[in-house]
């Protein structure tokens, strides 16, 4: 069974589709050289985007495969339109675009497969819970059904991927609060500067205590959230607010933790979610230094989801 | 005392004493990796001062830092180690990184300078065939943020 991984912040700008694709590609590539070493099969990550921006089913797809599968209904708001809408038959295996990736490692292609999304999905997820509310549904029992749905349809996926990861949108929506309960742990990417902190304290304050209240027979999170900062850059004031990040988690004052792994802000970051024509790799796109980081980081998540079991 | 830093010294010690450069990891990193590249692509590497290179700095870490490397150095560095061989002239990237890493590891001999089918000048290839230029996808007008389902 894969292991579920949300990857969730309210606030924007935080990094959370990068650390999506980095990560999801780091898992793969290192799978790669695992399975080369050992003889074992490569493992296969599933991403999952929650987001209507679309942002990490850009980056995977590309323009021309995500205009194909939002064509085709191919996307999370065309299973939802679909199936609860229309009562069509359909499950949300039938719609993922298996070995989306482009990139490449060692000649092998990164085992990555995508539920996409596309900008409808917004105007779906609205449309859908007015319907519902029409029809007599409380916000909780629409919460506890799109729970139950989609539960059961990523149950169906996960025995064919290591590893689930859900880019969820800035905010707080209802389908980002399903992934949080689904996951086995919350990565909640953060800038240490005082607006990004200040979104970090909200999401522990309310969100996180909203989800851990399980009236209505909804699971709890599975494990306190996993602060990964981001975008960390060499200053005094990056220093100072890492610092009293770090000091909260070691006396016990915060209800999270945080992975020693800090993502640094570097040139070629962005530039690596862009898509390339011709034979991207994964040691191309992630510089030397962002590999470094990036293959800690899939150490340490490792060992955070072997203390979740 | 000293004028000019012992700077093989230093590495030397900064890679015994990894504690003391944590916080440097990914520096040291992209530092090793910038170095082993600039060797790479110098132009200066013939087959025994390639194998010895990858003897020195191990396998993995040389198929990784070529993997690392522009598509354009990549080839260039096929045809400098093996300069008669016609196959780093089509462009072929894969089979330049495997090659390179065969002949690193004595699993393949560069084509000798006589016996070598040297490849004919080809005619500039037409503007179909030619294989396709490092293009950015732009995000303005794409198709994908403004489509819809088609049901």
């Amino acid at each position: 069974m894969a292991r579920l991984i949300a990857v969730a912040n309210m606030k924007g700008g935080v990094g959370k589709t990068t650390t999506v694709i980095s990560l999801a590609e780091t898992l793969a590539a290192r799978s790669i050289d695992y399975a080369s070493r050992t003889g074992r099969r490569q493992s296969t990550v599933l991403v999952v985007d929650l987001d209507a921006q679309a942002s990490a089913s850009f980056a995977l797809a590309g323009d021309e495969r995500l205009l194909t599968l939002i064509r085709r209904g191919q996307t999370l708001d065309g299973f939802l339109d679909r199936f609860l809408i229309r009562r069509e038959e359909v499950s949300l295996k039938s719609l993922i675009a298996a070995k989306v990736s482009d990139v490449t490692h060692h000649g092998w292609p990164l085992g990555i497969g995508l539920l996409a999304s596309s900008p409808q999905l917004r105007t779906v997820e609205r449309g859908l819970i007015h319907a519902l509310t029409r029809g007599g549904y409380s916000l909780e029992k629409i919460e506890h059904d799109l729970f139950k749905l989609l539960s059961e349809q990523i149950k169906a996926v996960s025995s064919s991927y290591d590893y689930v990861i859900f880019d969820c949108p800035p905010g707080i929506s209802l389908l980002t609060e399903i992934a949080l309960r689904l996951a086995d742990i919350a990565i909640v990417p953060t800038v240490p500067d005082f607006l990004s902190l200040l979104g970090l304290d909200a999401f522990s304050q309310s969100v996180w205590t909203r989800l851990a209240n399980t009236r209505g027979g909804l699971p709890a999170p599975r494990s306190v959230p996993h602060i990964l900062i981001t975008k960390r850059r060499p200053t005094a004031a990056h220093d100072r607010k890492v610092a009293e990040l770090r000091r909260r988690v070691a006396l016990g004052k915060a209800g999270y933790r945080i992975f020693a792994t800090e993502i640094p802000e570097t040139e070629g970051v962005p530039e690596a979610l862009e898509r390339v024509t011709s034979q991207p790799n994964y040691a191309r796109k992630w510089n030397a230094q962002i590999r470094t980081h990036l293959v800690d980081l899939a150490s340490e998540l490792e060992s955070a989801l072997m203390a979740v079991t | 005392m000293t004028l000019a830093l012992d700077a093989y010294d230093i590495l030397r010690r900064i890679g015994s004493n990894p504690e003391l450069f944590a916080g440097l990891r990914g520096a040291v990193a992209e530092v090793a990796e910038a170095l082993v590249k600039k060797e790479l692509t110098s132009g200066s590497l013939d087959i025994e001062s390639f194998r010895a290179l990858v003897g020195a700095l191990g396998e993995e870490n040389v198929a990784l830092i070529l993997q690392a490397l522009a598509p354009g150095d990549v080839l260039a560095l096929a045809r400098t180690i093996d300069p008669h061989h016609g196959k780093p002239r089509s462009k072929d990237l894969a089979w330049a990184e495997r090659h390179l890493m065969d002949l690193a590891l004595g699993r393949a001999e560069p084509a000798a300078a006589d016996g070598a089918r040297r490849p004919r000048p080809k005619a500039r290839l037409s503007r179909s065939k030619q294989p396709p230029t490092r293009k950015r996808a732009s995000p303005f007008g794409t198709g994908a943020m403004g489509a819809k389902s088609d049901d």
